[in-house]
């Protein structure tokens, strides 16, 4: 075997995508999106920047540690898409797995793709660096957070299957598995236990950084920490590397124990079905199909919509001047996560479909059927900042009903490369207005 | 069972349910060396589950299944190392050419003749281009060349045939017939009767989860091949 066949794959497709506006604004669109929505962090969320003194710096050290934690936790969750389920696994699955070049492949991958993100979270905290202390500290806390999301996302996702074979942790197991294999279970709970061990380390970090930050030098050794579990977790990944083989197995059957046990009155009716009779005759089928194929594909995406409507809604019960900008960013954020999932259905849809059966409505009932998948995210922001503030809120309602609107006609326009970066403009212009 | 003696691919008494479904309820099969059997079946027969099952995508609930003597589910790796499989649906990197794909086949197998495995599926003209811009019997061909690349021991084909043109899925006949003549074990599945005499020496009927029928083709005659093929393809 000549080198790392894993790298020079992921080197060979960067190199084929490297190509457009559209690939580089992808790339770095949370930096965009970052830099766009500053102004409105600043006012809303790091309000405290204008204070001085102790009540500066551990404001500094709360939003650091805030959106340290959130960084490793989309980092984590990336890590666990490239090495659990992501698409590489049907490729790479059908031949002998070598695991040492495996691992080294997915970590860098892991840390390259997740820069700009880590980047994006220096850009947010931009207002809260008041000195050269701080500043180095919460750069430190952000690489450990970038290391330690991907080491350990990495790092226990791709042990998991080994521990739950081994039976010193079968006790821990049977605790918490359920119906499952112990296999399936310690797969199952992989991102709840990195983001533990990654959430504690990055805490202990930042308490001492608040300490260093106060005089007391040997809590900037506390720094290190996030950086231990990055190491750890890589070396967890190593180490498990013989059994990367037993991962399609394991989630094989997890797929297959969840299709088995859905209802099946529950598989023929999915969510909104209901506005389908109320449509235009001619939109009726291709609504339908779209309803259907977002309801079984991204159940969990459409489920965790329901939990954004919570947020928009707890973000709009407040009689804060600042609750409408608080609405429309986290409100108009839902909409853009729910908004990608047109431009997802559409690249997931089988190319003879199209060829078949040609429809000139595909997109437009891609547009009303995400424009409804929002509307319980929106809806619920609206009614509470209406019921609080009176229509004197209506601006912000209206500004957010449009955000949703155009997140919903750009998934239903653009490709999952070309949504991102431009709906992220469009949330950023939208809180900024 | 049929097939008896030393057996490249082997399984035992496999059984695998899915809830309420049983899908696999006691299949046996062996192939040996230098065999070819055709897996027939209509749809849900239970087919692609024993194939995923030889591939180490889904775990034997009960019985057990050996490639070359290693034990898919406690040795996946090395029951890989001499396998080569085409899923009912591979998947594929669609931002390499297929010359790359079979580079990165190469690269983890450690051997294997990239231009030959081109050549011998008609891909050689189209070699540089990326998969994303192929038709879907292209990317089939891509993926049976992933497999035969390497010349492993053991082929699984998956309706590895649909889709090909047949002057294609001929020239894939004759090398899996070459690649038998030289001790591979080869089990295919496939819904294209034609094909049945030219790539199989015994065909093995699946039938709601238990094997209904093993015979070999020689026995049946072109009549005989035709009446079982229709009674399999009937649910």
């Amino acid at each position: 075997m000549v080198g790392n066949p894993y790298l020079l794959a992921d080197a060979r497709g960067r190199r084929a995508d490297s190509g457009g506006a559209a690939h580089v604004l992808g790339r770095f669109a949370p930096v965009i999106a970052a830099c766009l929505a500053l102004p409105f962090l600043r006012d809303n969320l790091l309000s405290f920047a204008a204070l001085s003194g102790v009540a500066r710096s551990s404001g500094a050290v709360g939003a650091m540690v805030r959106v340290a934690l959130l960084l490793a936790a989309v980092l984590a969750l990336r890590a666990y898409d490239l090495v659990v389920r992501g698409p590489d696994r049907g490729v790479v699955d059908l031949h002998p797995m070598r695991a040492t070049a495996y691992v080294r492949a997915r970590l860098l991958r892991a840390l390259r793709e997740g820069a700009p993100t880590a980047l994006a979270a220096g850009v947010v905290l931009l207002p809260v660096w008041p000195d050269l202390p701080t500043l180095l500290g919460g750069v430190a806390l952000l690489l450990g957070a970038w290391a330690s999301g991907v080491g350990m996302g990495v790092g226990v996702n791709l042990a998991a299957p080994t521990l739950g074979a081994d039976p010193r942790f079968a006790d821990a197991l049977d605790v918490v598995r359920g119906q499952n294999p112990r296999a399936q279970a310690a797969l199952v709970w992989a991102p709840a236990v990195t983001l533990a061990a990654v959430g504690l380390a990055l805490v202990a970090a930042a308490g001492g950084l608040d300490s260093g930050l106060r005089g007391n030098s040997f809590g900037y050794f506390a720094l290190s920490l996030p950086f231990v579990v990055a190491v750890f977790g890589a070396r967890l990944a190593f180490v498990s590397g013989d059994t990367l083989a037993r991962i399609p197995a394991v989630l094989g059957e997890v797929d297959a124990a969840y299709a088995a046990v859905e209802d099946a009155e529950e598989g023929r009716r999915v969510y909104l079905e209901w506005i389908v009779p109320r449509l235009p005759a001619t939109l009726r089928p291709e609504v339908l199909r779209v309803l259907r194929h977002g309801w079984r594909a991204e159940r969990t995406w459409l489920s965790a919509s329901f939990l954004a409507a919570a947020v928009a809604a707890a973000a709009g019960w407040s009689s804060s001047p600042e609750a409408a900008s608080r609405l429309v960013g986290a409100g108009g954020l839902a909409a853009v996560g729910i908004g990608l999932l047109g431009a997802r259905l559409r690249a997931g849809d089988p190319a003879w479909l199209s060829r078949l059966f040609p429809t000139s409505n595909a997109r437009f009932a891609s547009l009303i059927v995400t424009f409804a998948w929002v509307q319980p995210v929106s809806l619920a922001g609206v009614a509470t900042l209406l019921v609080r503030q009176g229509t004197p809120a209506g601006g912000a309602c209206l500004r957010l009903e449009a955000v949703a609107f155009a997140a919903a006609a750009l998934g239903a326009t653009l490709p999952v490369s070309g949504y991102v970066p431009a709906a992220l403009i469009v949330w950023a212009v939208g809180v900024w207005a | 069972m049929g097939g008896g003696g030393v057996g490249v691919i082997v399984a035992e008494n496999v059984v695998k349910r899915f809830g309420r479904t049983v899908a696999l309820a006691g299949v046996s099969l062996r192939v040996r060396a230098g065999e070819r059997v055709a897996l027939l079946g209509h749809n849900g027969a239970g087919k692609s589950t024993l194939m995923k099952m030889l591939a180490g995508q889904l775990l034997p609930g009960e019985g057990r299944i050996l490639l070359a003597g290693v034990d898919v589910a406690a040795e996946p790796n090395r029951a890989r190392e001499g396998l080569g499989y085409v899923p009912e649906e591979p998947a594929m990197w669609d931002y390499l050419s297929a010359r790359e794909c079979l580079e990165f086949v190469v690269g983890v197998r450690g051997r294997g003749d990239v231009d030959a495995a081109l050549a011998l599926t008609g891909l050689g003209a189209d070699a540089e281009r990326l998969v994303r811009e192929y038709s879907q019997g292209m990317r089939r061909k891509v993926a049976i060349a992933a497999a035969l690349v390497s010349e492993p021991p053991v082929l699984v084909l998956d309706e590895a045939l649909n889709g090909l043109d047949p002057p294609s899925a001929l020239v894939v006949v004759d090398e899996l017939n070459r690649r038998a003549r030289a001790g591979v074990a080869v089990l295919l599945s496939t819904h294209v009767i034609d094909l049945v005499p030219r790539v199989a020496d015994r065909v093995v009927v699946l039938r709601a989860g238990k094997v209904e029928l093993d015979v070999a083709v020689a026995e049946l005659g072109a009549d005989g091949l035709s009446r079982v093929f229709r009674a399999a393809q009937s649910a």
